[in-house]
C-alpha cells in the first residue's frame, strides 16, 4: 500500500486510541472525584464517632464526679469506705473494680483487689499527671495499663477527685478500673462500625499514650498501636504507605479514634466498577478500532485493486487502439498493394502471377474481415447484443466441418481430427462454435512450426463433451496461461500480431453455452486448448 | 565482364525485413520491377541482424527496408544496431503505422526515411531519391 493508504487506517486507529484516552481520562477523573467523596464520608464518620464518644465520656465523667463528694474516710482498711465500695460491686464476675487512694497515694480500700494491695502505694504510670489534673477537673482517665489493681487483664481507669476543704483541693481519688476485653464497652462501640465486607479495614481506640483500648481486630489490647504514627500524626485523613488512615481525637480524655484500611480496598467499591466499565469500554473501542482499521484496509485494498484493474484496462484499451490501428492497416496495405501492383503490371503479368496476386489480396481481405468481426463481436458481447441460435447438434460433425474448412481454406495446413463414430449431441449455436474452432485452429497454425500437424479431438465424458486442440509450437508462458482469455491480451510466445480479442470472444461464447475453456501448455513442446460443453440442456447465460 | 562489373556496382541492392510474408512478396515485386535488386529477406529482427552481418555492408545492401512492428525486436531497435555496426547505412522504416513519435525516434537514431506501407508504389522512387541525395553529399 502507498503511504497515503497507510495513513488512513493509521489515522482511524489514532482516532480510536484518542477516544479511548479520553474515556480513560474521564474515568480517572470520575474515580478521583468518587475517591474524594469516599474519603470525605469516611472522615465525617470517624469525626462523628469521636464526637459522639467524647460527649458520652463527658457525660460519664459528670455522673462519676458525684462519687468524689461522698464523705470518704480515706483511712487504710476503713470499713465504712469498704462498705460503700461493696455496693458498687454488683456483679462479682464483672471485669471491673474500684478502690480509694488517699492524698499520699496509699490504697486505703477497694473491691476485687488482688491480695496485698491494700495499704500499698498507687504508682501507676500517669497517676501523678492525673492527680495534678484532678485539681482542675472532677475526673480524668488514666492511661491503659497491664498492672491494674483489680485484674490481671489490661485495664484503663477513671480517677474521680475526692475534694478537701476547698473546691480545688484533692484529698484523694476514687479509682474505677475497667478491664479491656473484646466485649468491653469500647469494643462493642466500634464493632458496630465494622464493615464485614472490608477485610483490611479496622477501627481502633487509642488512649492518651497511644495504647490500644479497643480494636475490631480483637488483638493487641493494652499494647501500643502497630504503627505509632496512628497516634502521633495530626488527626484527619492520611496515607501511610499503601494504607489510608483516618483519625479523630476525643478531646475530653486525650484518646483517638482511628480507622485504617488498605487504599486499594478503600476505593474498590467505586473504582472497581468504574475500572471494569472503563476496561470494557476500552476493549470495545479497541475492538471497534481494530475492525475499523481492518475494514478500512480491506476497502482501500479493494479500491486500489479496482483502480489498478481500471488502469490496466485503460492501458489495454490504449494498446488495443494502437494494435488495432496497426493490425488493420497491415491487411489493408496487403489488399491495396496486391491490387495496385496487379493494375500497374497487369499487361506484363502471367496468369499465374495474376491469380497469385488476387488470391493474396483476397487472403488479406479475409484477414481484415476477421479482425473487423472480432472488434464488432467484442462490442456486441460487451453490450449483451451477441445473440445465439441454439439447436441440438452433433459436435463431432461440427469439428469435422471446421477442420476441413480450415485445411482447404486459405491456410492449407493439415489438421488431424479424432471424433467418436457415434454422435455427440450438444445444444449449440453452430456458427459461434465454428468461430471458436476457427480461432483456436488459427492460433495453433500461427504457433506451429511448418510441417507439424495440428490435432483436434472430441471425446464424451458422461454428460460433458470435451474438445482438445493441440499444437506443437513454442507454448505459452505459464504466467500468461490464465490471462490469455482476457480482453486485449495478446502474445503467444511474444507474438505481437492479432487484436487480442479472439480467445476472449471464444471464452465468452463457450461460457454462453454453459461450458468452459482453458489452456494447458508445456513451453517449447505443445499447447492444448480444452473446451468442455454440456451434452444436455444448453445453459444460455 | 567490364559491363557486368559496372552494372553490379551501380545496381542498388535492397534488404527487405518484414514479418508479413505478403509484404515481403509485394516489396520484392515492386522493387524488382523498378530495377532494384532485392538480395535478401528476413522475417524478424534477430534474423535481420544475423543476415545483415553476413552481408557485411558496405556496399551490400545499399538500402534496408525495415518494418517496425515485428516479433522479438522492433524495426527501430534493429535499425539502431545496424547503424551502430555500419554507420551511414541507408535504412527506410517501412511501416503500416507511422506516427510522430515513431518518426522522431527514427530520425534521432539516423534512419534515412519513414515510408508508409500505403506508399508501396513510391518505394523505388524514394529509394532512388535517397541514393541520389547520398551520392551528392558524398
Amino acid at each position: 500500500m502507498s503511504m497515503r493508504d497507510q495513513m488512513i487506517p493509521a489515522s482511524a486507529a489514532a482516532a480510536v486510541l484518542g477516544v479511548a484516552l479520553v474515556v480513560v481520562t474521564l474515568l480517572n477523573s470520575a474515580v478521583n472525584d468518587g475517591t474524594q467523596a469516599l474519603e470525605s464520608a469516611k472522615l465525617a464518620q470517624v469525626n462523628t464517632t469521636a464526637n459522639s464518644f467524647n460527649a458520652r465520656i463527658e457525660s460519664t465523667v459528670t455522673t462519676l464526679a458525684g462519687l468524689g463528694s461522698r464523705p470518704w474516710e480515706l483511712t487504710t482498711g476503713s470499713t465504712a469506705d469498704q462498705g460503700v465500695l461493696q455496693t458498687f460491686a454488683i456483679d462479682p464476675n464483672a471485669l471491673s473494680g474500684s478502690f480509694l487512694v488517699d492524698g499520699s497515694d496509699t490504697v486505703t480500700a477497694g473491691v476485687l483487689l488482688r491480695p496485698g494491695i491494700l495499704g500499698s502505694t498507687f504508682d501507676q504510670p500517669g497517676w501523678q499527671e492525673a492527680k495534678e489534673a484532678l485539681a482542675d477537673q472532677p475526673a480524668v482517665v488514666l492511661p491503659v495499663t497491664t498492672s491494674g489493681l483489680t485484674t490481671d487483664l489490661p485495664t484503663f481507669a477513671f480517677a474521680i477527685a475526692i475534694r478537701g476543704t476547698t473546691p480545688t483541693s484533692v484529698r484523694g481519688a476514687f479509682i474505677f478500673e475497667q478491664a479491656l476485653t473484646s466485649d468491653s464497652t469500647f469494643s462493642q462501640e466500634i464493632s458496630q462500625l465494622e464493615d464485614s465486607s472490608a477485610s483490611t479495614a479496622s477501627w481502633l481506640f487509642l488512649d492518651s499514650v497511644g495504647a490500644v483500648v479497643a480494636s475490631t481486630m480483637n488483638s493487641g489490647l493494652g499494647s501500643p498501636a502497630s504503627d505509632p504514627r496512628y497516634f502521633t500524626l495530626p488527626a484527619g485523613l492520611r496515607e501511610l504507605g499503601d494504607e489510608i488512615v483516618v483519625s479523630a481525637d476525643v478531646p475530653s480524655i486525650g484518646w483517638r479514634v482511628v480507622f485504617i484500611q488498605q487504599r486499594s480496598e478503600f476505593v474498590e467499591p467505586l473504582a472497581g466498577p468504574l475500572q471494569s466499565v472503563g476496561l470494557i469500554l476500552i476493549l470495545l473501542l479497541l475492538a471497534i478500532g481494530l475492525i475499523l482499521v481492518v475494514v478500512l484496509i480491506r476497502r482501500l485494498r479493494q479500491s486500489r485493486e479496482q483502480e489498478k484493474r481500471l488502469r490496466d484496462l485503460n492501458r489495454s484499451q490504449v494498446e488495443f487502439i494502437s494494435v488495432v490501428s496497426h493490425e488493420l492497416r497491415t491487411p489493408v496495405s496487403g489488399v491495396l498493394g496486391f491490387l495496385q501492383t496487379s493494375l500497374d503490371h497487369w499487361e506484363t503479368m502471367t496468369d499465374e502471377d495474376r491469380h497469385s496476386a488476387v488470391s493474396r489480396a483476397f487472403t488479406n481481405a479475409r484477414r481484415l474481415q476477421a479482425m473487423t468481426r472480432d472488434v464488432l463481436d467484442t462490442e456486441s458481447i460487451e453490450s449483451d447484443r451477441f445473440g445465439y441460435v441454439m439447436h441440438p447438434t452433433d459436435l463431432g460433425e461440427e469439428i469435422r466441418t471446421g477442420a476441413e474448412a480450415f485445411s482447404t481454406g486459405f491456410s492449407g495446413d493439415e489438421v488431424e481430427v479424432t471424433v467418436p463414430t457415434s454422435p455427440v449431441v450438444v445444444e449449440l449455436d453452430a456458427d459461434r462454435i465454428q468461430q471458436v474452432l476457427a480461432n483456436l485452429l488459427d492460433n495453433a497454425r500461427k504457433s506451429s512450426p511448418t510441417g507439424r500437424p495440428i490435432s483436434v479431438s472430441l471425446e464424451q465424458l458422461d454428460d460433458t463433451a470435451r474438445i482438445s486442440v493441440v499444437d506443437h509450437g513454442a507454448g505459452i508462458d505459464p504466467d500468461s496461461v490464465e490471462r490469455i482469455f482476457e480482453k486485449f491480451v495478446r502474445g503467444r510466445d511474444g507474438a505481437v500480431t492479432g487484436t487480442g480479442l479472439g480467445l476472449y470472444i471464444s471464452r465468452r461464447i463457450v461460457e454462453a453455452h454453459g461450458g468452459r475453456i482453458w489452456a494447458e501448455s508445456q513451453p517449447d513442446e505443445s499447447t492444448r486448448f480444452i473446451i468442455e460443453l454440456p451434452c444436455r440442456a444448453a445453459a444460455i447465460r | 565482364m567490364t559491363g557486368l562489373t559496372t552494372e553490379t556496382r551501380t545496381l542498388p541492392t535492397v534488404f527487405v525485413v518484414d514479418d508479413e510474408q505478403d509484404m515481403r512478396f509485394l516489396a520484392r515485386a515492386v522493387l524488382e520491377r523498378a530495377g532494384l535488386d532485392v538480395i535478401e529477406e528476413a522475417v524478424d529482427g534477430p534474423q535481420a541482424l544475423e543476415r545483415f552481418y553476413i552481408l557485411d555492408p558496405p556496399p551490400v545492401p545499399t538500402v534496408v527496408v525495415l518494418d517496425n512492428r515485428m516479433p522479438g525486436l522492433t524495426g527501430l531497435q534493429v535499425a539502431e544496431r545496424m547503424l551502430a555496426h555500419s554507420p551511414g547505412q541507408v535504412i527506410i522504416l517501412f511501416s503500416a503505422f507511422l506516427d510522430r513519435a515513431v518518426e522522431e525516434a527514427a530520425r534521432s537514431i539516423g534512419v534515412a526515411a519513414c515510408v508508409s506501407k500505403s506508399e508501396l508504389r513510391r518505394l523505388p522512387e524514394i529509394i532512388r531519391a535517397l541514393l541520389a541525395s547520398s551520392d551528392t553529399c558524398d
